[in-house]
């Protein structure tokens, strides 16, 4: 919430600075760049960061208000109004998911086919010289790939001229809705219920290879925190009123995450209620278990945004989007009711806990909305139309 | 042009351009700094201010419509943080970032004065002026659940 602002005093070939940064080390080297001075000349004070979501991993607005106060020759504070912030932001990469699933006769998943197309962070901040991993949006080590016999991953950066960011968990917020938005339409083609078909698929509890410097995969920490989530959200049993459940998952930065998410929808309105969620995560050592539970419900709540409201679209090289009148976000009133957190208890490595919990809520609610409604959501935001249109 | 009200208690006076709004006569002129901004336009709630008891969004109020009245601002609700929905919001361990949570206590505290013992409901009304990016609302409806009883608590004790 807190605008991007910077403080900053230039004086005699030296450079003070207040701002609220991610990362102190870059904003004081591309100031000292963008002045032409030694590295040694900034002083950069921290102040506390009004929320950061990736956002102030860029310096752009420390470096403007070092060069105004060199020109202005006097200490300047910049604070950017919300129209400078929304219209001319560093946006999350479009994307574009092609899938196509095989399935044997019993209905097991046995083929996977993922193509995928977007702008990439990587290139856009490193140049095209970067290696094709790095370029990509997509990886294919955790799930499904291991998992299945056949499978193909493809990629192509599509460029799209939009300044590019990194949003809280990056890659993985669009990617995961994809992924395990495919995977629950898998499960129902298969005939079968999608947590069964997820549990299936992963197989027993083990610890997999993944091959040379590619570590191993723990599929018991995979398989806990969904059956976690299961459990406690009561998959399975009817809930009132024709509300429905979905699941989604998002394993990463050393943590695994489950969310099961209640949903209720008027078709004929077009309106989506997200009752309750309930999410499991294994974090490894939960060092403050309150602090896991904070983060897990600000993901949902910031993941729900994403699924249900926040919308930047481009007309004519202009953002038409300015302030939170048609940039939403969630509201109180928008917020589930319950977000019920349950943490395995583990003394395995602490993982971290601001990023995993975002990925699964967005297809969690896509897929408890096909539950209620037999409408499959392949976009995001979710518009009211979606759950209309067949 | 001199613009003479109530903050916090105390009289206070300012001389600035008549349509400065009070968030930056708050900010910039008396450097209380508790206030935020957010939006400008009284799209987010983070720099609620009560006036005259009224939760009201400063960054688009004049300071000259304020002349005559009574202004509370975050720093005005106790001297140490004591006051209940301080009190409740640091127990349920509210805050993530911080940056909005004046706003929202401001707010929970002209609810709480209106309606005591606020229904869910009632909480989704009063609040949803007030955007928290990070996303504290379970806690924000937990606190104020908790400053209501607190409240009731302390009437019930003086009673």
């Amino acid at each position: 919430m807190e605008p991007m602002n910077c403080t900053a005093h230039f004086h005699d070939g030296e450079c003070e600075l207040w701002v609220p940064t991610q990362v102190p080390g870059a904003a004081a080297e591309s100031v000292a760049k963008a002045l032409g001075i030694p590295r040694e000349k900034i002083k950069l004070h921290i102040t506390f960061i009004g929320g950061g979501f990736g956002r102030r991993l860029i310096q752009d607005y420390a470096v403007e208000a070092a060069l105004l106060s060199r020109d202005a020759g006097a200490p300047v504070q910049v604070v950017w109004t919300r129209e400078d912030d929304i219209c001319h932001d560093f946006y999350r990469p479009a994307a574009h998911h092609v899938f196509r699933a095989g399935l044997d006769a019993r209905g097991n998943l046995i083929a996977w086919s993922h193509r995928a197309s977007s702008p990439s962070i990587e290139t856009f901040y490193n140049g095209t010289g970067v290696s094709p991993q790095a370029a990509a949006q997509v990886d294919s080590l955790d799930f499904p790939a291991p998992f299945i016999p056949n499978f193909r991953l493809e990629f192509a950066v599509a460029e799209s001229g939009m300044p590019l960011g990194y949003w809280r968990s990056v890659d993985s917020s669009g990617n995961q809705f994809a992924l395990s938005s495919f995977f629950d339409e898998a499960a129902h083609a298969a005939g079968r219920d999608p947590m069964e078909f997820l549990l299936s698929t992963l197989g027993p509890a083990r610890k997999m290879d993944l091959g040379p410097n590619r570590g191993t995969l723990d599929v018991a920490r995979r398989r806990r925190v969904i059956g976690l989530a299961a459990e406690k959200s009561g998959w399975g049993k009817p809930l009132p009123g024709g509300a429905a459940r979905g699941i989604g998952i998002g394993f990463g930065w050393g943590s695994f995450v489950a969310q099961v998410a209640e949903v209720s929808c008027n078709t004929s309105k077009g309106t989506i209620c997200v009752n309750r969620v309930v999410c499991a995560i294994d974090c490894g050592l939960a060092i403050n278990p309150l602090g896991v539970e904070a983060q897990m419900q600000s993901a949902v709540n910031f993941g729900l945004a994403q699924a249900l409201k926040s919308e930047i679209t481009v007309s004519n090289g202009r953002v038409q989007q300015s302030n939170f009148h048609d940039y939403e976000v969630v509201r109180l009133s928008d917020a589930p009711a319950r977000i019920d957190v349950h943490i395995v208890p583990s003394t395995d490595l602490p993982g971290g806990c601001g990023e995993p919990g975002v990925p699964p809520i967005a297809p969690a609610v896509g897929n408890a909305i096909f539950a209620a409604t037999g409408k499959r959501i392949r976009r995001l935001p979710i518009r009211a139309p979606d759950l209309s249109s067949a | 042009m001199a613009t003479s009200f109530t903050l916090n208690g105390k009289s206070q006076t300012v001389d600035v351009s008549p349509d400065m709004p009070l968030l930056w006569v708050l900010r910039d002129t008396l450097n209380m700094t508790g206030t935020k901004f957010g939006c400008g336009m009284a799209l987010c709630g983070a720099c609620t201010v009560h006036i005259n008891g009224e939760a009201t969004r400063s960054c688009i109020t004049a300071i000259s419509s304020v002349a005559g009245k009574k202004i509370t601002t975050i720093e005005g609700l106790s001297a140490d943080g004591s006051h209940p929905v301080q009190q409740a919001w640091m127990e349920e361990d509210v805050p993530q970032c911080g940056y909005c949570q004046s706003g929202q206590i401001m707010s929970a505290v002209a609810l709480l004065s209106k309606k005591p013992n606020p229904t869910d409901t009632d909480i989704d009304d009063a609040m949803s002026g007030n955007i928290c990016r990070c996303g504290t609302y379970q806690r924000i409806r937990k606190a104020i659940h908790r400053a209501a009883s607190m409240q009731a608590g302390k009437a019930k004790s003086a009673a």
